[in-house]
């Protein structure tokens, strides 16, 4: 619950565009290994996965914060990408450098987790949900053209239900 | 769905005509080795082989772009996108950049051949293998467009009994790529490729133009011209040649993860004895290193298919065990041997070339750091084999198993070479003593391990 209650946080900060910039104890709290750690070995599956969504929409927003402004990237925001997406902060420069490369970076690494295949025994329906908006909200930061071919929204992502499995289609 | 989709956007990049350069966060993203080493370690089947789809035309038409501007590529961002995605350096890439075909035929070779599991249909769900089918289509064009003519005159492959003609063409011209990479072998002025001739050619014209404004010392001129153009072969020789390997090698791995066996073209051609042989004296530590881990892990495939007893030394008539004898060596000639007593000689080997080479792998400059990984990879897939075979008794077994895990810890932390050479030459020394005549050394081997 509580959760679900950040990844609502985030991702209304992400909605809102370029206006207001994300808290800077949000990106603080996910400079710290642990946090990382903790959500990615979390054995409650819904945990896990809302606890990834909120990691990646942290990323997206991170990442159209430092674009949209001339500041340089601070070391904080710079240990925080560098945390969720396992790059060296090198790696990340490089990528920051180039318009578009950490949006489709974290796109990949979303579409990478292993939340394909679910039963709805083990995860309430709503996860899916989640994984669902928040696909739609990395997709849209997508430059263009791929954003376009991706197609990746809500009537995109596809949900089979059939005897207890559902299974969501990245 | 998604990664789909991202191979669609790929794969109309790689399309006939399409002019496009592919954008330049794409090329960024798939630099970050963290996007390799996660698509390589997907548990999802599925998306594992999209991605390594993905990757792999990403490289196709980046070498084609940089083919098609006709000019030495100076952008960083490419070579490093290439570099991660291939597992090898910049420097290597840019010079076999230089030698239309050869990026593009490593490509197809690692997705081909090395992605070995994702090809089983019984595993693959049928619409992920419509995609590598198609994606190694694409890849695939230019080299058989190319190579058929030639192929049917190959009398090599006359005697490899491979019923897909793809792969058989693949391992063909892999085999063409080593070939002209080895030292002595006649083709290899051909093999090095027009852009080094033409680059002779262009520097000589240079020198007779200076020869006629200078006037003099345009002998010391030449002299130099043709230093330089020959360390440039070498060079290119030795980048070649080291990718060409990190891919075999990759395939090698690769197949020990399946229980099939080995195809044959390994054995009969990619692994034959003037090739393996010339591995163990290659004067580039990287090539040699590469090149003696992937005769170890042919070994180690081939070992598990043996069904009998084989000797090492004399007349071998057949293919497998001509290659298991020249990478093995002969001079284990004391009589028949048991597959796991070739298992532990393959091992010994492996352990004795790290031991000998543990100062390239750890301390020499400008040695890549995948060199290190490759050795304590193929260490950790041949003593895995041994393990798991068995064959030795248990008090043995342990023994083994203890120093093994030293060495392994010491493998981990680069800071302690001289512990790890002490931890491998003890582990050496145990082999040594368990080789060949296994069940009348144990005590040695013990009273090796308590000194």
């Amino acid at each position: 619950m509580c959760l679900e209650g950040l990844w609502n946080v985030v991702r209304a900060f992400n909605e809102r565009g370029n206006s207001v910039p994300l808290p800077s104890y949000v990106y603080v709290a996910f400079t710290n290994s642990v946090m990382t750690r903790r959500i990615r070995e979390q054995s409650d599956p819904a945990v896990r996965v809302i606890g990834r969504c909120v990691e990646a929409l942290v990323v997206n927003k991170l990442a159209a914060d430092i674009n949209s402004r001339n500041v340089p990237v601070s070391n904080d925001e710079l240990a925080c990408l560098s945390g969720i997406l396992g790059t060296k902060s090198d790696d990340l420069m490089l990528l920051l450098s180039h318009p578009g490369a950490i949006e489709f970076t974290n796109m990949i690494f979303f579409a990478f987790d292993d939340f394909y295949s679910f039963t709805l025994a083990t995860v309430p329906s709503y996860v899916l949900d989640v994984v669902q908006q928040t696909s739609s909200t990395l997709s849209r930061s997508l430059p263009p053209e791929l954003n376009a071919k991706m197609r990746l929204d809500q009537t995109d992502t596809l949900m089979n239900v059939s005897d207890g499995q559902c299974e969501l289609v990245l | 769905m998604w990664m789909k989709n991202l191979w669609d956007f790929t794969r109309e990049y790689n399309e006939p005509g399409n002019s496009m350069p592919l954008p330049s966060y794409v090329r960024i993203a798939f630099a970050n080795p963290e996007m390799t080493r996660r698509i390589h370690e997907e548990r999802d089947l599925a998306v594992c082989v999209i991605g390594r789809c993905v990757e792999a035309l990403v490289v196709n038409k980046l070498a084609a772009d940089i083919n098609s501007c006709n000019v030495p590529v100076s952008n960083d961002d490419e070579l490093a996108c290439l570099s991660a995605i291939l597992g090898t350096e910049s420097h290597d890439v840019r010079l076999c950049l230089g030698q239309p075909g050869t990026i593009e035929l490593v490509n197809l070779a690692s997705l081909a051949l090395g992605d070995v599991s994702s090809s089983r249909a019984d595993q693959t769900p049928p619409d992920t293998l419509s995609v590598l089918q198609q994606t190694l289509s694409i890849l695939s064009q230019p080299l058989l467009a190319q190579g058929n003519a030639e192929l049917s005159l190959d009398q090599t492959f006359a005697l490899v009994n491979v019923s897909d003609k793809f792969e058989r063409t693949i391992a063909s011209r892999l085999y063409g790529l080593l070939k002209a990479r080895i030292p002595g072998a006649s083709s290899l002025v051909e093999g090095v490729g027009t852009s080094a001739s033409s680059l002779v050619e262009e520097m000589s014209i240079s020198v007779s133009f200076l020869m006629e404004e200078v006037g003099t010392s345009a002998s010391a001129l030449m002299e130099e011209v043709g230093t330089s153009a020959s360390s440039l072969m070498e060079e290119m020789r030795t980048s070649c040649l080291r990718i060409c390997l990190k891919s075999l090698w990759h395939c090698g791995k690769a197949h020990h993860q399946i229980s099939d066996p080995l195809p044959s073209y390994f054995p009969l051609v990619l692994a034959r004895p003037e090739i393996t042989r010339h591995f163990q004296t290659e004067q580039d530590p990287v090539a040699r290193i590469t090149g003696c881990c992937f005769g170890a892990l042919i070994v180690s495939k081939l070992v598990d298919a043996l069904e009998s007893p084989i000797f090492l030394s004399g007349h071998v008539r057949n293919a497998e065990l001509a290659c298991i004898s020249a990478i093995l060596g002969t001079e284990h000639d004391e009589g028949l041997l048991l597959p796991h007593q070739l298992h532990f000689i393959n091992f010994r080997n492996v352990v004795s070339l790290m031991s000998g080479e543990i100062d390239t792998l750890f301390t020499a400059a400008g040695m890549p750091a995948n060199v290190l990984n490759i050795a304590q990879d193929t260490l950790y897939i041949l003593a895995d084999r041994m393990f798991v075979l068995g064959g030795l008794p248990m008090d043995q077994q342990r023994l083994l198993q203890e120093i093994y895990w030293d060495v392994v810890n010491a493998l981990r932390s680069d800071q302690l070479k001289n512990e790890t050479v002490k931890v491998l030459d003890r582990l050496w020394q145990i082999l040594e003593n368990l080789l060949p005549g296994v069940e009348s050394s144990q005590d040695a081997a013990i009273q090796n391990l308590d000194h």
